[in-house]
């Protein structure tokens, strides 16, 4: 079994306490006191799994978290299929790990891209994630604080069918819906149909179209100058995987004397944790081990804020327009004006200007004679 | 040379009499063969699925050439054919093979016109057919047939079951082609899952009513090895056009980190099953049913649209030649009606604009003459009015003359008595000029004149007339 990534953390050591240097004052140990809490507190993540059906979203779920969410799943049938809506389902799951508790949800969307016409297929999705972000800005503008339950989605994973060519215009339109609200991380699905120098194609070929497209992906954030070298080498073949090619399994096969996680084929067996074969284990550690307190920090810093911004400026600029009066500080969440209402009035105003114009046109018409 | 009995099925009124010796008929198979091999044969295969599931691939890989054609993107506004023809050659034999290929299929958002160009396509070749066929002077023995008789349909390797396009698709396409579905990349699904999944899709094509394509079992020398081909369907293939050395033999091959996939190992899939059954087995039974089954029905959905049938309403026998020919008249006839009615409306409207016309130019005349006779009356009231002004200034004149002729008679006599009354008369003499040049008669005036006997002083009257004003 190949080692993960082992994460290194900053935690002071015994040995640094004992300085005996007058000038130690002793906040060196905060962060202990930061992991004390946390681990005390626990944690909650949000994972939002997207991508047509049958490009092995649950398996790859069940692998990475090694639980089984789906246990009474019922696959639809093509028939069923064919004018299917997008629906959102929740699964959440308490997994604890030394001593560190993790509340998991996984926001799993059945149905996308399933029907034959799949105009805005991605707008239940659009919207959930904006109720998130809603409920969130409530809770947070209200008077009582103290349990706010975190529901955004921290990051999801767009699963891009291997059987095609690149992005197809779904993919795009999906992409292009939730980029600016939620931390997108592109994956090839069932990639274990490919060969190497086909991976290789695929990837700068989805790269391209990424970049085409205008489409923004979550970036790994830079790391820091005095890191060694080794942790900068695996960072940048992170980066340059990107997009991750993976294999899912929840079945365990027997290969070389060793029991893996893998399948079984009849020219070989394909190891879901074999770094040569597939990017699931690079998956694993940006997702889990290194990068998820990060995506979650991009979430609240960037995503919710960019949210937070715009629906007050949508609310003052319409206090503004009907009271003329300083808004209020804090501003508590009103309803924000339906689009479609504004348009209506916005069209009467128009209306009204033309028939004004149109009367004193005919008044003067009528003074000449 | 012994007496060969020949016992066959036949009609009533046929009799199998056996053979004394060996006649050669026997060749006649040979004759067609060779006949078929001089002309050369021909195959049109359609191949239907998604963008990037390796159609072309397995082209290349079936008739182990390197067809011409790029990759397409997944950008394509709608879905579109591309068709090819090549000329193959194997030992003495010419194939003259067609490929058409979708473009764009399942890349677009919405799919619901997706199997329309489809279907057009493969009606349009049968109406070239029929078009042949119906012809007056055809050639059918050297007519490039251009129907499609057979249509692989990619399904893409999803291991759950089919994705509601490939229902709607294969529905609207098994009544018109014979429809071979294959699992495309097959090395993405393992091997338990790879019998769920054809498990799963032969019902879901059983449930939906689609008609897919049945290897034929009736003939005794091909029926074993159709029959259980038939239970392998859809097939599970793999196409590879690299080669590998594996052993000491180079061979077609895809190779992964974890092992090789060979594509002519029937253990890792159909592929050699595909190719004996499509091309080496079946071709010719599958340009059978297309001829007998799928353009037959074709046609008779045509004709029976324009309307030919064939029985009469009296249980007849029609022939086609009368059936035409009664066509061609009804179809002259209504010619006719149509040019008639046409003509009728044409007359009709060009009387109703006479009318109108004529309408118009009488109520101008109208119009003329009234204002002329106004125009008469307006005259002749002024001519009166002038010839009235005439007699008034002439009734002046004699007044004048005759007053003057009073003066000069009055100055000869005096009277100052009288001067008042001159005065007088003199005034109401003013009045009258006055009138008269005022167009106002005053009739009264003419007696008091004629009564008035008293000389006027002759300077008084002058002066008078001239002092006074107007």
């Amino acid at each position: 079994m190949s080692t993960g990534l082992r994460y290194k953390s900053k935690l002071a050591t015994p040995e640094d306490k004992q300085d005996i240097d007058k000038q130690y004052v002793g906040f060196a140990t905060l962060p202990n006191q930061v992991h004390r809490k946390s681990v005390k507190k626990g944690f909650d993540f949000t994972l939002m799994v997207a991508g047509e059906s049958g490009l092995g979203k649950s398996t790859l779920v069940h692998s990475l978290f090694l639980t089984d969410l789906y246990k009474d799943r019922k696959l639809l049938s093509a028939e069923e299929r064919i004018s299917q809506t997008v629906e959102i389902l929740k699964h959440t799951v308490d997994i604890e790990e030394k001593g560190v508790k993790l509340k998991l949800t996984i926001v799993d969307t059945p149905g996308f891209g399933d029907a034959v016409n799949n105009t805005e297929c991605w707008k239940p999705i659009t919207d959930y994630v904006d109720q998130q972000f809603e409920q969130y800005f409530r809770d947070e503008s209200g008077l009582n604080r103290k349990n706010i339950q975190d529901n955004r989605v921290h990051c999801c994973l767009y699963f891009i069918s291997p059987f095609g060519h690149g992005l197809r215009p779904v993919d795009v339109g999906f992409m292009k819906a939730l980029h600016e609200k939620v931390n997108i991380v592109p994956l090839i699905a069932k990639a274990d149909c490919l060969i190497p120098s086909e991976i290789r194609k695929l990837k700068e070929r989805i790269r391209e179209e990424i970049d085409k497209f205008g489409i923004h992906v979550y970036q790994f954030p830079e790391c820091d100058s005095d890191e060694d070298e080794d942790f900068k080498q695996q960072d940048r073949e992170l980066k340059e995987s990107a997009p991750f090619a993976v294999i899912g399994s929840n079945t365990v096969v027997e290969a070389k004397g060793q029991r893996v996680r893998g399948r079984l084929y009849p020219w070989g067996i394909v190891e879901v944790e074999n770094q040569a074969h597939c990017d699931f284990v690079k998956l694993r550690n940006m997702l889990i081990r290194t990068h998820m307190h990060d995506l979650k920090d991009v979430t609240c810093d960037v995503h919710y804020e960019n949210y937070r911004a715009h629906c007050i400026q949508q609310m003052t600029s319409k206090l503004t327009q009907d009271s003329r009066m300083e808004s209020p500080i804090p501003i508590l969440p009103l309803p924000t004006p339906d689009a479609e209402t504004e348009k209506l009035i916005r069209m009467k105003d128009e209306e009204l200007r033309r028939m004004q114009e149109m009367l004193q046109r005919m008044k003067q018409q009528m003074q000449d004679q | 040379m012994a007496a060969t009995d020949i016992a066959r099925q036949v009609g009533e009124g046929c009799r199998t009499v056996p053979l004394a010796g060996h006649v050669g008929f026997d060749s006649l198979p040979d004759q067609l063969v060779n006949k078929s091999v001089s002309q050369g044969f021909c195959f049109n295969i359609l191949c239907v699925g998604e963008t990037g599931l390796g159609k072309s691939t397995l082209m290349d890989t079936l008739f182990n050439t390197k067809f011409e054609g790029e990759p397409a993107t997944h950008t394509q506004p709608g879905v579109q054919l591309r068709s090819n023809t090549y000329d193959l050659q194997e030992s003495n034999v010419g194939l003259k093979l067609t490929i058409v290929s979708t473009v764009g299929f399942g890349d677009q958002i919405n799919k619901e016109d997706s199997y329309k160009p489809i279907v057009e396509f493969i009606d349009a070749q049968f109406e070239a057919y029929l078009q042949e066929e119906l012809k007056i002077r055809r050639v059918l023995h050297t007519y490039h047939d251009s129907r499609i008789h057979v249509c692989l349909y990619f399904i893409a390797p999803t291991g759950h079951s089919l994705k509601s396009l490939d229902l709607v698709t294969m529905k609207k396409l098994d009544s018109k082609v014979n429809i071979i579905p294959i699992i495309a990349k097959a090395d993405a699904i393992s091997k338990s899952e790879l019998t769920k999944f054809k498990i799963k899709i032969t019902s879901e094509l059983v449930s939906n009513g689609v008609q897919i394509y049945q290897f034929p079992t009736d003939d005794e020398s091909v029926a074993e090895i159709n029959g259980t081909m038939n239970a392998h369907l859809p097939f599970a293939v793999i196409g590879s056009t690299e080669e590998l050395k594996i052993g000491n033999k180079m061979m077609r091959a895809r190779q992964y980190p974890w092992g090789t996939v060979q594509v002519e190992n029937e253990a890792h899939c159909d592929f050699v099953k595909l190719r004996e059954m499509l091309i080496r087995v079946n071709m010719e039974d599958l340009r059978e049913q297309t001829h007998t089954r799928h353009y037959e029905l074709y046609r008779r959905c045509k004709l029976e649209e324009m309307g030919f049938k064939d029985t009469d309403p009296d249980s007849k026998p029609f022939s086609l030649q009368e059936t035409y020919e009664a066509k061609r008249n009804e179809f002259l006839g209504e010619l006719q009606k149509k040019e008639e009615e046409m003509r009728q409306m044409f007359v009709q409207r060009v009387k109703e604009k006479e009318a109108e016309l004529k309408e118009a130019e009488k109520e101008l005349h109208e119009k003329f003459d009234r204002l002329k006779k106004l125009h008469q009356d307006e005259k002749k009231k002024l001519e009166d009015k002038k010839k009235s002004l005439d007699d008034e200034v002439n009734a002046f004149k004699q007044r004048k003359t005759a007053a003057e002729l009073l003066q000069s008679q009055g100055s000869q006599a005096g009277g100052s008595q009288t001067l008042k009354r001159d005065k007088e008369k003199k005034n109401s003499y003013c009045f009258t000029v006055n009138s008269a040049v005022c167009c106002m008669l005053h009739e009264t005036q003419g007696p008091v004149w004629a009564s008035c006997r008293n000389p006027l002083p002759a300077q008084q009257s002058c002066a008078s007339l001239s002092l006074i004003p107007p």
